[in-house]
């Protein structure tokens, strides 16, 4: 194929294919930097217009944004933090250790994700206006936490069961702990494992949306609410919710790139030797 | 620590049959500390679980008007009766059902084929892994009305890419109740197939360099490398995945209520928008109920699951030893 | 130059110096005076209160769903607001438009302390007052007779009687809300293309029918009609829209309490069979539109018709379309039958203090105030109004409606509807809910899942089970 061999021709290809999967978000950009009266003409355009920065601004301006962010990033960063220490252990107990059904375990642990969001927060909304803690940071990170457990326990179970087996056995002849074992040998092990989880964990809260609206007024509110406000209910604003949709994707990214190297091969093992 | 796998391997063998008398305790303090390990996660769910499942069981005995709170009484099971007399219920158990089964299939094979796309040595891979991710992340309402107006009918970006760039009929995708459902699938796929593909990925990633050598050694490589060496070292990696996409497609919600709210008419109402409708429609007691028989759907699948797991990962032990 | 004509002149060029540098500049600062805060600021700045009142002081919350037509008119009437009571502090928080109706249920089903003033559609009115939420106007009113006289002199009749409880064979009752707001369904339809065929505007749904054929043009992509019919409410106002004009409703005489449900009837069969009829002649979005997808379709000139939408400042906003001259809006057609008649869905969104709020007096003194006339004696201005209107709100007060007439055809065409009007739903806390299940079976009917008569029957089987539980019958 044009002078390429096997190997560069499938290098091409999965450029070619990240590339064409992307093509909606791209979309989204372009469409973040029109003005409003060329979104609605009924002949798509990829250039040919003059680019404004109006909607960014108006995300902002009319949108509470920064407040938003500040709230999601304290939100989801937390409580994908608490998520991490939780799940670890956890997931090695499940994994690992011996249990009888192990699975049952880990069953009961997945089990509140099986419910329809809508069934869940209301009783929480009653729950959270009981206890005062209505519209606060406190109460997100909770629900957070519950629902990202489960998540993050099962994922990072499916790691561990990847891994040989003997390296704890050796680490456990030679005298190490549980909690060395975890933090010395497994835990480089399965970086891979615990950086996607992480990443996902993350994500998840990220976007979340039903909770965020129920849970919050004003004070606590995070993007994705911010970014619904966007849609009026005559007509989309598609200038300010592409705007807002890029500005919600860039610490995404950013926490991709810090850790997705971890995802790479060798680098478990190089640690442990 | 200076122990390597060899060494791990030769000790663990050599010395685990010299002291037979000793298991049963091992075992013992092992699953105490296991559970030790465990109760945090365990005690965090219970106690956010516990509530809410009591409140909404008892919901789901209730006729409990959001609008009308005074006229709120007990009616047993009628709330689950009047579900199964409903032809919309069964419709939205149909559909959901389907739409799992085949939005799971083609994202695990999709995926998996990525992941192998992506499995390897070339500059710039790890910028690529990093771009694929994107649609993951990018906020679910946004991109679904973003699909919803890429998929408009007469002037969005799909057909005229379809009809200027190729010169092919308009289709009419969201807007008529035969293709509505697949357009439906393919934005999930699309949002969620590099989910799949780089959790599969990390898993091919974690194999050790060692395996990977002496399958190269072996001259093990290609179709075969994939399907006798990787398949089977990330069988765990691949179960949890099929598990974690099965449970969320069959909860689908956020896709599903920006794009279509479940029309037209009812034919993409599936549960979780299906249960929602039902609340802003005010009729607590009923979403309760619904709620309850989601999860009870979804707990029977995935036992079912887990258990031809068991079956096939005992099957898969018992070779192994032999 | 009349004040009124002045006050119209200022916020003009106020209008034209944002547009002019949303055009050309896009440095910050500029761009921040397009947004509703920046034009309530601009406004502010001409504004010179007749009196200040710096007795009045503590902190309000106001709660209204997003957009222009709500909380943005609020933002925008707040500097203003500042101005006449600097001592006040007063927060708009709002939730998305899409779900703050329900939202604001739920805070109030449990008692939130939350707000003090909350924005609501009048279609949950009867609700709140059955959760106990609603406080009663009557004694500010009265208080305030000259300022409520004015009001009542301006507002036609049926958007004031909207917020008067309880419904029933007793009215008026007393007032839960007063409300700047105002709205109708409306017919919406291209004036360029209709004038260029020679075609008048359907005032019955057989002119509809024929007109639809007539303009339908889907070889070029220009589609007759278009309409809300997304399952759920948008497709149950269709429904009942349509029903009014025939003289039909959802119950067999609910002023009487007579709470037998009558979709299945003649005036039923006409209004459903029509909306399916007119299927044929639909943008294809028509299927499952909201209102948003609907005026999508509109703005891009691809749809040329509606008999039936709900009001909106969107389309004759420039920014957003490029036909924004010549969309204009009319009275909704009606049926053929004797009990036929011109009756337009009324709508709107009002103002009402929650039981359990606090600072009753600054509240009241907030609602007033954007409530408020031009009359400067009573304490108004002309600029609350504009700014409302700049901001993208609708207005309830003929006086300003007129004055706008002339650069929003929508107003125009609210001014020929409030006289006609009829309250868009049921006054029983039931009525969104009804609303919700009608419009599920005419989605299922108009998308040709079940026929007509099945969907009517379904509606009536509903209607009876919801209102059985809620104890009507007994």
């Amino acid at each position: 194929m044009w002078g390429m061999n096997t190997k560069q021709a499938i290098n091409l290809l999965a450029v070619v294919v990240v590339i064409l999967w992307l093509i909606p978000v791209i979309w989204v950009a372009i469409n973040s930097i029109k003005p409003t009266n060329i979104i609605n003409a009924p002949i798509p355009t990829f250039y040919s217009f003059t680019p404004t920065v109006e909607h960014y601004i108006e995300i902002f301006d009319r949108f509470q944004f920064d407040r938003a962010i500040f709230n999601s990033l304290v939100t989801v960063g937390v409580s994908t933090l608490i998520v991490m220490i939780l799940a670890l252990p956890a997931a090695y107990a499940v994994a690992r250790m011996g249990l009888m059904r192990g699975d049952t375990w880990a069953l009961v642990i997945l089990s509140l994700r099986f419910m329809p969001g809508v069934v869940i927060v209301l009783p929480y909304f009653k729950m959270a206006n009981w206890l005062g803690i209505h519209d606060t940071q406190i109460l997100l990170i909770i629900v957070y936490v519950a629902f990202g457990l489960p998540f993050a326990v099962w994922i990072l179970r499916g790691f561990l069961l990847d891994l040989p087996k003997e390296v704890e056995e050796a680490g456990r002849l030679d005298g190490l702990g549980w909690i060395q074992i975890i933090f010395r040998l497994i835990l480089p092990m399965a970086a891979p494992g615990i950086a996607v989880t992480t990443i996902f964990t993350f994500v998840f809260s990220w976007n979340e949306y039903l909770f965020a609206l129920f849970l919050t007024t004003s004070k606590a509110t995070t993007m994705p609410v911010a970014l619904q406000k966007t849609i009026d209910i005559y007509n989309v604003l598609w200038g300010s919710l592409s705007a807002g949709a890029m500005i919600q994707l860039l610490p995404m990214v950013i926490v991709v790139f810090l850790l997705q190297r971890h995802i790479a091969r060798g680098l478990a093992l190089g640690a442990v030797k | 620590m200076t122990v390597t796998h060899g060494e791990a391997r030769l000790s663990s063998t050599a010395r685990r049959p010299s002291r037979p008398h000793r298991a049963g305790a091992v075992a013992r303090r092992q699953r105490l500390v296991a559970y030790m390990l465990l109760a945090p996660a365990v005690l965090v769910l219970v106690v956010l679980a516990a509530y809410p499942l009591v409140f909404s069981g008892v919901l789901s005995f209730k006729v409990d008007p959001l609008y009308n709170p005074d006229v709120a009484h007990f009616i047993g099971w009628r709330n689950y009766e009047d579900l199964f007399d409903n032809k919309r219920f069964w419709k939205s158990v149909r559909l959901t059902l389907t739409w799992a089964a085949v939005v799971v299939t083609i994202q695990m094979v999709l995926g998996f084929f990525i992941a192998v796309l992506l499995d390897r040595q070339m500059r710039g891979a790890g910028l690529l892994r990093a771009l694929f991710i994107i649609p993951v992340f990018v906020s679910p309402i946004a991109m679904g009305l973003t699909w919803r107006f890429i998929f408009e009918p007469v002037s969005g970006l799909a057909n005229w890419i379809l009809n200027t760039g190729f010169g092919l009929e308009k289709l009419s995708w969201l807007s008529h109740k035969d293709s509505a459902l697949t357009t439906l699938m393919i934005v999930d796929c699309w949002q969620w197939t590099p989910f799949v593909a780089l959790i599969l990925l990390a898993g091919m990633q974690s194999i050790s360099p060692e395996i990977t050598e002496a399958a190269r050694l072996d001259r093990v490589r290609g179709f075969t490398y994939y399907t006798r060496i990787v398949i089977p070292l990330i069988r765990p990696v691949i179960m949890v995945v099929i598990l974690i996409r099965l449970v969320d497609s069959i909860r689908i919600f956020d896709l599903n209520w920006v794009m279509t709210e479940g029309g037209p008419g009812s034919a993409t109402l599936m549960a979780s928008v299906y249960d929602y409708t039902i609340f802003k429609q005010g009729h607590l007691g009923l979403m309760a109920a619904y709620g309850f028989l989601i999860l009870i759907l979804i707990n029977i699948i995935v036992v079912a699951f887990l258990n031809s797991l068991y079956r096939t990962e005992k099957a898969a032990r018992i070779a192994e030893l032999n | 130059m009349s004040k009124s004509d002045r006050d119209i002149h200022a916020y003009d060029n106020a209008m034209k110096r944002i547009r002019h540098h949303r055009k050309f500049e896009i440095s910050r600062r500029q761009m921040l005076k397009g947004s509703a805060a920046a034009l309530g600021a601009t406004l502010a700045a001409q504004f010179v209160p007749k009196e200040v009142h710096a007795e009045v002081s503590g902190t309000i919350v106001h709660f209204a769903s997003s957009g222009k037509r709500l909380s943005n008119s609020l933002r925008a009437v707040k500097p203003l607001f500042d101005k006449v009571f600097p001592n006040v502090e007063l927060e708009v928080v709002s939730k998305p438009m899409t779900e703050a109706l329900t939202q604001i249920n739920t805070y109030m089903r449990s008692k939130s302390d939350a707000f003090d003033v909350v924005t609501q559609d009048h279609a949950q009115f009867a609700s709140l007052d059955a959760m106990g939420a609603l406080t009663n106007l009557d004694p500010y009113l009265e208080r305030d007779s000259a300022w409520y006289e004015d009001y009542q002199g301006d507002v036609p009749e049926n958007y004031r009687h909207m917020w008067n409880l309880p419904k029933g064979p007793a009215p008026p009752g007393w007032v839960a809300a007063v409300a700047p707001d105002g709205n109708a369904m409306m017919t919406f339809y291209r004036k360029d293309v209709f004038d260029k065929l020679g075609i008048k505007v359907p005032t019955t749904w057989d002119d509809v029918i024929e007109v639809a054929k007539e303009i339908h043009d889907p070889k070029n992509e220009r589609y007759a009609y278009a309409a809300a019919m997304a399952r759920n409410f948008w497709s149950g106002y269709q429904f009942y829209g349509a029903l009014r004009s025939w003289g039909g409703d959802f119950f067999v005489d609910e002023r009487n309490q007579d709470w037998t449900p009558a979709c299945s009837t003649e005036e039923g069969f006409q209004s459903l069979s029509t909306l399916v009829e007119l299927q044929k002649y639909a943008h294809p979005v028509t299927a499952n539109a909201g209102e948003d997808e609907v005026n999508q379709v509109f703005a891009n000139g691809t749809a040329l018709f509606s008999p039936l939408s709900w009001g909106t400042a969107t389309l004759n906003d420039p920014t957003y379309s490029d036909y924004h001259e010549h969309w204009h809006m009319e009275l909704s057609p009606k049926g053929t039958t004797p009990k036929s008649a011109h009756r337009a869905l009324a709508g709107g969104f009002g103002q009402f203090m929650p039981t359990w709020g606090g600072n009753r007096e600054t509240a009241w003194a907030w609602i007033k105030f954007l409530n408020s006339g031009d009359r400067e004696d009573l304490g108004g201005s002309p600029l609350i109004a504009d700014a409302i209107v700049g901001a993208g709100g609708q207005l309830s007060r003929v006086s300003t409606l007129t004055r706008w007439a002339d650069r929003k055809p929508f107003f125009v065409g609210l001014m020929k509807a409030y006289p006609v009007s009829v309250v868009n739903a049921p006054v029983i806390p039931e009525a969104y809910a009804i609303m919700g299940a009608v419009g599920e079976e005419v989605a299922d009917a108009v998308n040709d899942d079940q026929s007509v008569e099945d969907a009517l029957k379904a509606c009536d089987k509903r209607i009876q089970r919801l209102m059985e539980d809620a104890g009507y019958y007994s």
